[in-house]
């Protein structure tokens, strides 16, 4: 049985202890403007660099505290429990993904209400409170480890995430060569890469296993790890405009970490294989 | 699949929590299986086989359309 890496289960309760400060400060901090005197002087804003450290310290909170939440054991650890551990996580990455790319494509459109563009800031709050729900669903209602397939089943989404992706690469580099600098357009075109690595990750793969499936798993726990401290040490180093893309394309270096560490470890199996087939 | 935990639990005379216990998981996971909600590993099927000191396909037996 493959383990995952968890927290003791009390560590949970300080997840709590930690994020539910962390969301009420964030909340009075973006929608009251409350700061704390002490964290620096005067209010002001997230998008033109910081004298004051409320908001920082209300994201890393939130990050750290919901962390802990997702990551710490049960009471009981299992072979069900940690299968359900995997399954939640994969899917909440995927779920809260979609959630990012809809509120983005609707606050595009003209009537949309103009505080809905904030909304798409916060993946790094969505996805591990869809995690936390999924979990506990599937803990109390219906889990069936045998029926543990990756959300988009036709093969085609494969080659059309590969076909987006390769095809915002490459706007990219001639973005990067031409003398045209509009910020929305490379916002939407790295959201349109957003969407084709959503469509490759969670896609079925040429061969389907046990062994490919626990690879995804594996890759998506290293990954969330990844990015959530990337994220964390983004909170205290970046600031302004820079940062704000730290929020935005979070789902972005999300996926792209979970596919390389996936891909790397496919690659890594076939190289095993072939090697025992060249000793035969 | 469908399984006899339960009547096998009666004639030996445990309750979930107790063949939880000595299979190292949780009652939950017992009451599931034995709800048919969840399939468990090999592993843990040899496991509990063992507990009944019964051969594996003798506690869990295939049903049509698996």
């Amino acid at each position: 049985m493959k383990q995952n890496l968890l927290f003791p289960s009390y560590f949970r309760y300080i997840g709590w202890v930690l994020a539910v400060p962390g969301l009420v400060l964030g909340y009075f901090f973006e929608f009251e403007n409350f700061t704390f005197k002490f964290l620096g002087d005067g209010r002001q804003s997230l998008f033109f660099g910081n004298g004051n450290y409320t908001d920082e310290l209300a994201i890393t909170l939130i990050t750290i505290g919901l962390f802990l939440v997702c990551f710490s054991a049960n009471k009981s650890e299992d072979e069900r429990s940690q299968s359900i551990f995997r399954k939640a996580l994969y899917r909440s990455v995927f779920v809260a993904t979609v959630l990012t790319l809809f509120l983005f494509i609707v606050s595009l459109v003209p009537v949309a209400p103009k505080g809905l563009f904030i909304l798409i800031l916060y993946f790094f709050l969505y996805q591990p409170i869809i995690f936390v729900a999924f979990f506990n669903y599937f803990l109390y209602f219906k889990h069936n480890p045998l029926k543990d397939t990756p959300p988009l089943q036709h093969k085609y989404f494969h080659v059309l995430g590969l076909f987006i992706l390769a095809v915002c690469v490459l706007i990219r580099i001639i973005y990067a060569c031409i003398n045209f600098v509009n910020e929305d357009f490379l916002v939407a075109v790295y959201y349109a890469a957003a969407v084709g690595l959503l469509l490759l990750v969670f896609s079925k793969e040429r061969i389907e296993n046990a062994i490919v499936n626990e690879h995804r798993s594996g890759a998506m726990q290293l990954a969330v790890y990844i990015a959530s401290i990337i994220f964390l040490i983004a909170t205290w180093v970046v600031y302004g405009i820079d940062y704000l893309s730290y929020m935005y394309f979070y789902p972005l270096y999300l996926l792209g970490i979970y596919a390389v560490i996936f891909q790397y470890k496919l690659y890594n199996d076939r190289k095993q294989t072939q090697d025992i087939i060249a000793l035969t | 699949m469908k399984n006899n935990i339960r009547v096998e639990r009666a004639i030996k005379n445990i309750t979930q929590a107790e063949l939880a216990g000595l299979i190292d998981v949780s009652r939950q996971t017992i009451n599931t299986i034995e709800s048919n909600k969840y399939v468990p590993s090999t592993i843990l099927a040899l496991k509990i086989a063992r507990v009944f000191k019964k051969p594996v396909e003798e506690i869990f037996m295939l049903e049509e359309g698996d």
